[in-house]
């Protein structure tokens, strides 16, 4: 601008000159609109400054809280026994894709273009710590028939709105919301959203449980770029082995009878707060729930 | 204007007029901030607490930072915390920009005027303004050294004079995305040429972008109700996304970064969700020392 008006104040003189800069004043008032940044391929690592507790050491038994539970996920999950993962054919199950990426791996993001045209076709994920690959198809293909094979990860399709990502992904395993033993169902279907704001990268999930959640459950978590740090930060990806790891009798199921769940005291007490609260549903998420919180204190 | 015309001829007025109608016809053609807006949205939007639950919906214990990026002497703030002696005017600290969209409340979204959004929240009473300005860009970025950095470049437009307030002074600009219809083929996104209809990388026709804010002027206050202090160094930068879900239900993401050099060792990141509600029925304003 310095320059402009250099020569302005030469050509016109001074007032031209003052006229120039009172119409770059002005044009300087109109807000600027930016185009965001939509390229999200690349290596991600996750922020923990939200649920870190529930994402890096895992919540401690009976924690449910902030879940829109049904009775029937909350009398599955009070029935859990921790052990329950020792069990031979539990050893090698992974975090289904409600919670994987809430976990703490990194992600790496590719594109996978057609060979023939160059046109990309479909996004892949590497998800780090479980050594997990899925596909998000973009070239127009449709879900699969209800009956087909149900995965880890499940069948994914993905659209642009904008700068954001949008992936719906439907033929999951049953897993769980929760990795102390809120179940997941294998109708499960969620909608996720990729947005990227500079070099971080916004992730939204809506988990849609017609079994176990009496609403859609929401969660949101952040990625900073990571490309350019190289290979030795990835862990590699070992195949699981399942092996005996307990004296148990053969094919026994760890679990609690109703009623008979030693950690709802202990998480009562651990925690300060009443078994009411902790044990979830859809009430317990919204800010009134906060009066019936205090009267329950209170007592 | 006249006298003008009259001592320097038609041609020194035509001059002057052109000076100042230039500007201000080509500041007409810019659409205001709220003719920008990608959607409407204003309503009243409720926070769904489905993350950090154990920290919002209850009053952490005294000395419970998890997962707060707190320098040394953030540390030794924060345990110096003593809720007896709190005193009345201390009662807002939680409710101040850094923190109050992380409050369980609601808030209800208007437009002030044409540049200015306006953010009303039940929980403390407060009052957010979002005025469109010029803003620097920041962010993240890995540097030659393969290390993980805060950048910053370009200036932000200088906050007002005037003291420092609990929600600050709040810059803004609209982060639109390019409207497939009207930008055909266009290289600008991870799918690179994908924009037909049905090919890869579809894009759903429409106009999609997020509000980005950055908030300084703070008074210090609390991130979270324990005591855990911010500054009046802290700035705040947050990005809004709004979104449709498939069954109808409308939302909003912020993701909020605050920056503390007094108090913070790296930039605190949280996102929060707030689900758009039919009206303000369930609106519940409480003052920061009854909530």
């Amino acid at each position: 601008m310095r320059r402009v008006l250099t020569l302005a104040a030469a050509q016109g003189g001074l007032k031209t000159a003052l006229y120039m800069l009172l119409a770059c004043m002005l044009l300087a008032c109109v807000p600027a609109t930016a185009w965001a940044q939509s390229d999200i391929t690349g290596e991600w690592a996750p922020l923990f400054h939200e649920d870190q507790v529930d994402r890096v050491p895992g919540l401690g038994p009976v924690d449910f809280a902030g879940l829109p539970l049904t009775d029937g996920a909350r009398q599955w999950a009070l029935s859990w026994d921790a052990s329950r993962v020792s069990v031979l054919e539990h050893q090698c199950q992974v975090h289904v894709l409600p919670y994987i990426l809430s976990g703490p791996t990194r992600l790496r993001i590719t594109a996978q273009r057609d060979g023939n045209t160059e046109r990309i076709v479909a996004f892949n994920q590497y998800i780090g710590l479980w050594g997990q690959d899925r596909t998000i198809w973009v070239d127009g293909r449709p879900h699969p028939p209800e009956i087909a094979p149900h995965t880890w990860m499940g069948f994914s399709t993905g659209v642009w709105e904008g700068n954001t990502f949008v992936v719906r992904t439907s033929h999951i395993k049953q897993g769980w919301v929760r990795r102390n033993g809120v179940p997941e169902s294998d109708l499960v279907t969620t909608t996720e959203r990729f947005t990227r704001h500079g070099d971080m990268l916004t992730y939204v999930i809506y988990i849609k449980d017609p079994v176990y959640l009496t609403e859609p459950l929401v969660r949101s978590r952040n990625f900073v770029r990571m490309s350019g740090l190289g290979e030795g930060n990835w862990i590699a990806a070992t195949p699981c082995e399942p092996g005996e790891e307990t004296a148990a009798p053969p094919h026994a199921v760890p679990h609690y009878l109703p009623g008979e769940n030693p950690f709802v005291a202990e998480a009562e007490r651990k925690s300060g707060i009443p078994a009411e609260a902790l044990t979830g549903g859809a009430e317990t998420l919204y800010p009134e729930y906060r009066r019936r919180l205090k009267e329950l204190l209170a007592r | 204007m006249r006298s003008r015309f009259v001592k320097g001829g038609l041609k020194g007025g035509l001059k002057t007029a052109l000076y100042i109608v230039l500007p201000a016809t080509l500041m007409a053609q810019v659409p205001s901030p709220r003719a920008q807006s990608p959607r409407d949205v204003t309503g009243y939007w409720v926070s769904v607490v489905s993350e950090d639950w154990h920290w919002r919906m209850v009053t952490p214990r005294k000395g419970d930072f998890t997962s707060l990026p707190l320098n040394d002497e953030g540390r030794r703030v924060a345990n110096a915390w003593d809720p007896a002696k709190e005193k009345p005017a201390d009662a807002c600290k939680p409710f101040g920009a850094a923190a109050i969209m992380r409050v369980p409340g609601r808030v209800h979204i208007t437009w002030a005027d044409d540049s200015t959004l306006r953010i009303d929240t039940d929980a403390g009473q407060q009052t957010r303004r979002i005025q469109f300005r010029t803003l620097a860009t920041r962010g993240w970025r890995v540097t030659g050294r393969g290390e993980i950095e805060w950048f910053e470049e370009g200036r932000d437009a200088p906050p007002p004079a005037g003291p420092p307030t609990w929600q600050g002074y709040s810059a803004a600009r609209w982060e639109i995305a390019p409207d497939p219809a009207k930008v055909r083929n266009a290289v600008f996104f991870a799918g690179g040429i994908g924009t037909t209809p049905d090919g890869a990388g579809t894009m759903v026709p429409g106009t999609f972008g997020s509000l980005h804010v950055v908030t300084t002027k703070l008074k210090a206050g609390y991130l979270r109700a324990n005591g855990v202090p911010y500054s009046e160094a802290a700035r705040v930068t947050e990005d809004f996304d709004f979104r449709t879900e498939d069954d109808g239900t409308e939302w909003f993401t912020v993701s909020t970064t605050v920056e503390d050099p007094k108090y913070l060792s790296a930039p605190f990141v949280t996102s929060t969700d707030f689900r758009k509600e039919a009206d303000g029925s369930k609106w519940s304003p409480t003052t920061c020392a009854a909530y």
